[in-house]
């Protein structure tokens, strides 16, 4: 390092006061300010002209066109579906299987491995490995089905399958971001304590149920927490495996903000479906919170 | 080296007080102990030398310079940490020499520095190991290597023993020690050991909850211990004390004890009625057979060249000192004594001395 | 594999680990197996699909002639710009990680070693956290009309700038729980031995969480790779990158199933490279947030 340049020692004065600096002026700048613009653009009209863009102050407009919006109702309830039912399955899985595995001989080290690569994949390429695997034609499963003299079912395309089809490929993505966490956590249990357990007549049923999952629930509850606010940013799988269709019948409030965005170009009613969807997720959070600090011992 | 300078040295934490009115003088080459119970203030006075701490009042000088607003690299300091602290990434060569290459020695100097430093500390084996190769006593030698090889102004040490085994820390004490006598170095030692304390100080400061309670040299101080505080922290086992009222009487004053024992007071002005604390020696608990007290032996702890006998006394417990060939054993009724003179006596509400004994 | 039944019934107290005691050694192998077989299955199938011919995806045919024209149709092919894509996607990943790094540590340094008021540290990290949870999507409308604005929409620099923010809350709490492992001591000595603030930083800090610096670079150049709803919505057809060429694929009218299937599997090289590279770091990072 330079010694004695002024700058070197403006810098080192200074270091505790612009360390943060950069990290705060990118927030503002891309957090922030945005979310405040949310408020603006919800109560306006947006139309992009040769000139530039227009804005008009129609905060009725924009609020008519979420009571006419048929998608809304669908989407909610598609994504409050989807989140349930997935998350459920894969904390039930990823339990399970943490708890298991962690018995197996062999192949731990394996299976970390394994597990880490669904989570690091793209979820587009997720999204276009799974529609090969439900095509109708030659999809590994209608495949299958046909090697057993079954008729083919139309995973995707079906109104009544589809979204169940998604919550699969969603349970096949996360079960190992569930077991990941549950399979560290049980792995750090205090032996000592499953010891005393199993000396004072614990059978694996009682030591399973009174001694493991209460020590367990931390990171359950945590792991619980991070899995269904990631459920609710699902977007790329849906996007890539049926886009909302057929019909409305695997519309998700995310897909449906992106159409409302990009296909409708209603950018001011978008800005409004973005803040009722912040406002949904702060509250979460609040309660998730609340949740956490009780699971705590 | 340097002499130390420490006026009126305050320190607060948001509007708390944790020290205030701090004043030391350190004089050039001496070995001085600070001394106490943890959360006493003794880190946080040296952190505060090192400049690793700020000061919120009074100032500090090293070598006469006022350094309250010098950076720690500024002050020519070399300090060893409880935890070591050494740079886990660096080799033990480059672990002593970060000072001198930060400084930009000469790499031929840096080189001999290095090399006498670890001869002196037997660590010339040890030079290319990384720490985490290195066993507690070693780790414990690289961080003194990694002081020594600066030859700063002012050596602090922050309670670099207490993570050794107690065998180790003994040799360590002698070796400092040894280092001391030979380098001169001004030093200013952290301990929560008063037994290190003892042994290591020229002089010693005892404080406690954020004031120094005295300053002196170690036997200085165990003779004549300026506070209650002081007299039950020196020593050990602890000093014996009792509670109780002045009384007059035709012989000099003697206390009355709150268990109703009575015990003769050395010559000195208090004053009949007063609250005091006598406090008194296990070695100057004399077992004589004779003596006014009456006790009976509770536990018998010998040590090899003594042994030390706790009695009960009227119902409250004593430590007496006593020579290997007397055979007690529990339940024995004795008779004991304290020598007046001995006693010392401390003003029950503050603690404060109020007689000097020889 | 041999997967004695001892590890079931004898009592080895050295071995007990909290799984011997409920689950046991073959039960737990076979689940293993299986799981690992469920997980890798789709990959090894669309693997083979990338070397098929398309009509040997349609008939099914076993075994099948192995070719690499999908690979190469999808790379060289006159009508795509799959390594266009590739680039601007390695040129948004690099530069947005190298970027969250340098402004995600300092700021996790800064909030760790020194004290800022409390409304300052917890706001900047509850914010994050907020801002982690919210769907992206929600914040394309707004950045869309900034970018316009300032004339950066369909620019690279664009779709760094809004990666960067993306992964500055994971970069900042992974760092943060890095840098809360180091001793003071380690730099206060650093400091007594005569570095500035800086100098200490640079020369001992930094040193000491490399494993975090590796966790969290591995981790940001995924995510930037495999982002998706920015790209698809800030960026034209030029400056596509690959989530958003595959979605491409898949949405043509008559999908090129063999070219998609190679497509999908060179979209994930990076993450099985970078996987394979740093697998420990990984994990670590991976569960570091979530278990403290």
């Amino acid at each position: 390092m330079r010694e004695n340049s002024s700058l070197t020692l403006v810098l080192n004065r200074t270091f505790r006061h612009w360390s943060l600096l950069p990290a705060v002026a990118l927030f503002v700048a891309l957090t922030i300010y945005p979310v405040a613009n949310l408020f603006r653009m919800s109560v306006s009209t947006i139309e992009f002209a040769q000139a530039g863009e227009a804005w008009t102050f129609t905060p009725l407009r924009n609020l008519a066109l979420l009571r006419a919006d048929e998608v809304v109702p669908a989407a909610v309830r598609n994504t409050l579906i989807f989140v349930v039912a997935a998350v459920a399955i894969e904390m039930v899985l990823g339990l399970a299987l943490a708890i298991i595995v962690a018995g197996a001989a062999r192949g731990k080290g394996l299976i970390r491995t394994v597990m880490i690569l669904p989570i690091l994949v793209p979820p587009v390429a997720i999204g276009s490995i799974w529609k090969l695997l439900y095509n109708y034609d030659f999809g590994i499963f209608n495949q299958t089905l046909a090697a057993l003299h079954l008729p083919p079912v139309n995973w995707l395309g079906s109104t009544s399958l589809a979204l169940w089809s998604v919550v699969i490929v969603d349970v096949w993505h996360w079960v190992p971001f569930v077991f990941l966490i549950l399979f560290a956590a049980v792995e750090a249990l205090p032996v000592d304590v499953l010891e005393a357990a199993r000396v004072d007549g614990a059978t694996r049923w009682q030591l399973l149920r009174r001694v493991m999952l209460p020590l367990l629930r931390p990171a359950i509850v945590v792991a619980l927490l991070f899995r269904t606010i990631l459920a609710f940013k699902v977007f790329d799988e849906v996007f890539l495996l049926t886009s909302g269709g057929p019909g409305t019948s695997t519309e998700l409030v995310t897909l449906h903000l992106y159409k409302v965005f990009f296909d409708q170009n209603q950018l001011g009613y978008g800005s409004l479906l973005s803040l009722a969807l912040i406002a949904a997720i702060v509250a979460f959070l609040l309660v998730g919170r609340q949740a956490v600090r009780l699971a705590r011992p | 080296m340097a002499a130390v300078n420490i006026r009126n040295v305050g320190k607060q934490f948001d509007s708390v007080v944790v020290m205030r009115n701090i004043d030391l003088d350190v004089a050039d080459g001496e070995f001085i102990v600070l001394v106490g119970a943890s959360g006493c203030g003794k880190s946080t006075l040296l952190r505060m030398i090192a400049g690793l701490e700020p000061i919120t009042s009074g100032e500090i000088a090293i070598g006469g310079r006022r350094v309250n607003e010098l950076e720690p690299r500024e002050r020519d300091v070399a300090m060893v940490f409880q935890t070591y602290a050494l740079y886990p990434h660096l080799d033990v060569r480059e672990n002593m020499s970060f000072s001198l290459r930060l400084r930009k020695r000469a790499p031929a100097e840096i080189d001999r520095l290095v090399e006498a430093t670890a001869t002196t500390l037997d660590l010339q084996p040890l030079l290319a190991r990384l720490p985490r190769a290195l066993s507690g006593g070693q780790r414990q030698r690289v961080a003194m290597g990694r002081a020594i090889v600066r030859h700063p102004q002012l050596f602090l040490f922050d309670e670099p023993l207490s993570n050794l085994d107690a065998k180790l820390r003994v040799a360590m004490r002698t070796e400092i020690r040894a280092l001391h006598q030979r380098l001169h170095a001004t030093s200013i030692y952290v301990t929560h050991d008063q037994v290190e304390a003892m042994t290591m100080a020229d002089r010693m400061v005892v404080m406690n909850a954020g004031r120094i309670e005295q300053i002196g040299r170690p036997l200085d101080v165990y003779d004549h211990p300026a506070t209650l505080y002081v007299a039950q922290f020196i020593g050990s086992p602890a000093i014996n004390v009792w509670t109780g009222v002045v009384e007059a009487s035709s012989e000099g004053a003697s206390l009355r004890t709150d268990h109703g024992l009575r015990l003769a007071l050395p010559a000195s002005d208090v004053t009949a009625g007063t609250r005091l604390a006598a406090a008194f020696r296990p070695e100057h608990v004399v077992l004589d057979g004779v003596g006014p007290l009456e006790a009976r032996v509770s536990v018998v702890e010998p040590l090899g060249p003594e042994t030390y006998v706790y009695l009960d006394v009227g119902g409250t417990r004593v430590c007496a000192r006593v020579d290997r060939t007397q055979t007690l054993a529990p339940g024995d009724p004795v008779r004991c004594d304290v020598a007046a003179s001995a006693i010392h006596v401390f003003d029950a509400s503050n603690g404060a001395r109020l007689s000097t004994t020889s | 594999m041999n997967t004695s039944a001892t590890a079931l019934s004898l009592p080895r107290s050295a071995t007990t680990t909290p799984a011997t005691a409920v689950g046991g050694g073959w039960i737990g192998t076979t689940l293993l197996a299986l799981a690992v077989a469920a997980v890798l299955g789709p990959f090894a199938w669309i693997l083979t699909a990338s070397f098929k011919y398309q009509i040997a995806i349609y008939s099914g045919e076993w075994p099948f002639t192995p070719t690499l024209s999908n690979y190469a149709e999808v790379l060289f092919g006159r009508r795509s710009d799959f390594v266009g894509n590739v680039v601007n996607s390695l040129i948004v990943a690099s530069a947005s990680t190298a970027l969250v790094l340098v402004v995600g540590t300092l700021a996790a340094y800064s909030l760790q070693r020194f004290r800022w008021p409390v409304w300052v540290s917890a706001g900047f990290l509850g914010w994050t956290l907020v801002f982690h949870m919210i769907p992206v999507m929600t914040l394309i409308g707004p950045w869309y009309v900034a970018f316009r604005e300032l004339g950066l929409y369909d620019t690279r620099i664009a779709l760094i700038l809004t990666h960067v923010t993306i992964n500055l809350p994971m970069t900042v709490w992974l760092m943060r729980a890095f840098f809360r492992e180091l001793p003071p001591e380690i730099e206060e000595a650093a400091l007594v031995d005569g570095c500035r603030p800086l100098e200490a930083f640079r020369r001992v800090t930094l040193p000491l969480v490399i494993p975090g610096l590796i966790a969290s670079g591995i981790l940001a150049f995924i995510f930037s790779w495999n982002e998706f709803p920015v790209a698809l919505s800030l960026t034209s057809r030029d400056l596509a990158t690959v989530p958003v060429a595959i979605a491409r694929f898949a949405q043509q009218y008559e999908i090129q199933h063999s070219q998609m299937a190679a497509a999908s599997i060179v979209s994930t090289i990076p993450a099985v490279i970078l996987m394979a590279l740093g697998q420990r770091f990984i994990v670590r990072g991976l569960t570091l947030g979530a278990v403290k």
